[in-house]
């Protein structure tokens, strides 16, 4: 085999493995990713002006305002997942 | 030509990770997918059309990146360019705002965030694509070369 072409073939094997491993790491990452979304069943219903702002969580209305609208940046406490009576997970940080 | 090579293979890997990574991300969690893409401005039937084209879309992507680069580049920049637009009718409040259907980690960027992203990606799509089309011409002129010798053998 001439060198030229020995180049050719381990390039092009380099890439393949290179490809494979991307592919790979993606998609377990994605899928770690996909495992952790949860859409929020409550929100921060803590008036913004409130002196204690410990998160009041209420629950969301399909449909509702504080449904379809994102929570803007902030460290906030905005929506949460409710796990157990009183128990509750924050999934979105932000202004509602 | 060693350099230029290196590059687009740098790219195009980063763009199929990228849309590998998307298109897991969606179908990995299907009924959050679902929810989300509801709740865009989008009818019902578009929204459950586009949760389940957008990462085979994706995937489609990055099968072409693998085997046919040019396409699978230009179908990124369709892709890309596709969020972008979605992102600035949503900056500019043309419509009501809308929840965001955005993949995994960047769930937690907002969407200037996110435009700021794409447009990064497009330019390096774009540099990719340039690269490609000085490789293609070179070997194209290479042969055209290799076969007016020939000739005059």
């Amino acid at each position: 085999m001439k060198p030229s072409e020995i180049m050719k073939t381990k390039f092009n094997k380099f890439w393949k493995g290179i490809a494979v491993a991307a592919i790979l790491s993606a998609t377990a990452v994605g899928y770690a990713e996909a495992s952790k979304l949860q859409t929020a069943t409550h929100y921060n219903a803590t008036p913004l002006d409130a002196e204690d702002q410990t998160p009041r969580w209420e629950p969301i209305v399909p449909g509702s305002p504080q449904d379809l609208n994102p929570c803007t940046s902030s460290t906030r406490h905005c929506k949460a997942v409710q796990i157990s009576p009183g128990v509750y997970n924050t999934v979105a940080f932000g202004y509602l | 030509m060693k350099t230029r090579t290196y590059i687009l293979g740098i790219i195009v890997t980063l763009l199929v990770a990228l849309w590998v990574y998307t298109a897991v991300v969606k179908l990995g969690n299907m009924a959050y997918n679902m929810d989300t893409m509801r709740k865009q401005l989008f009818p019902v039937w578009a929204s459950d059309f586009l949760a389940y084209l957008v990462p085979i879309g994706a995937l489609g992507t990055a099968g072409l990146l693998l085997y046919r680069v040019r396409w699978g580049l230009w179908a990124s920049v369709v892709l890309l360019s596709s969020f972008s637009a979605y992102i600035v009718v949503y900056l500019t409040e043309i419509y009501k705002k809308q929840t965001c259907s955005c993949a995994g980690i960047f769930a937690g960027v907002d969407y200037q965030g996110h435009l700021l992203f794409n447009t990064t990606m497009l330019c390096i799509t774009g540099i990719a694509l340039y690269i490609n089309y000085i490789i293609s011409n070179g070997e194209a002129e290479n042969r055209k070369e290799s076969r007016q010798q020939t000739t005059y053998l």
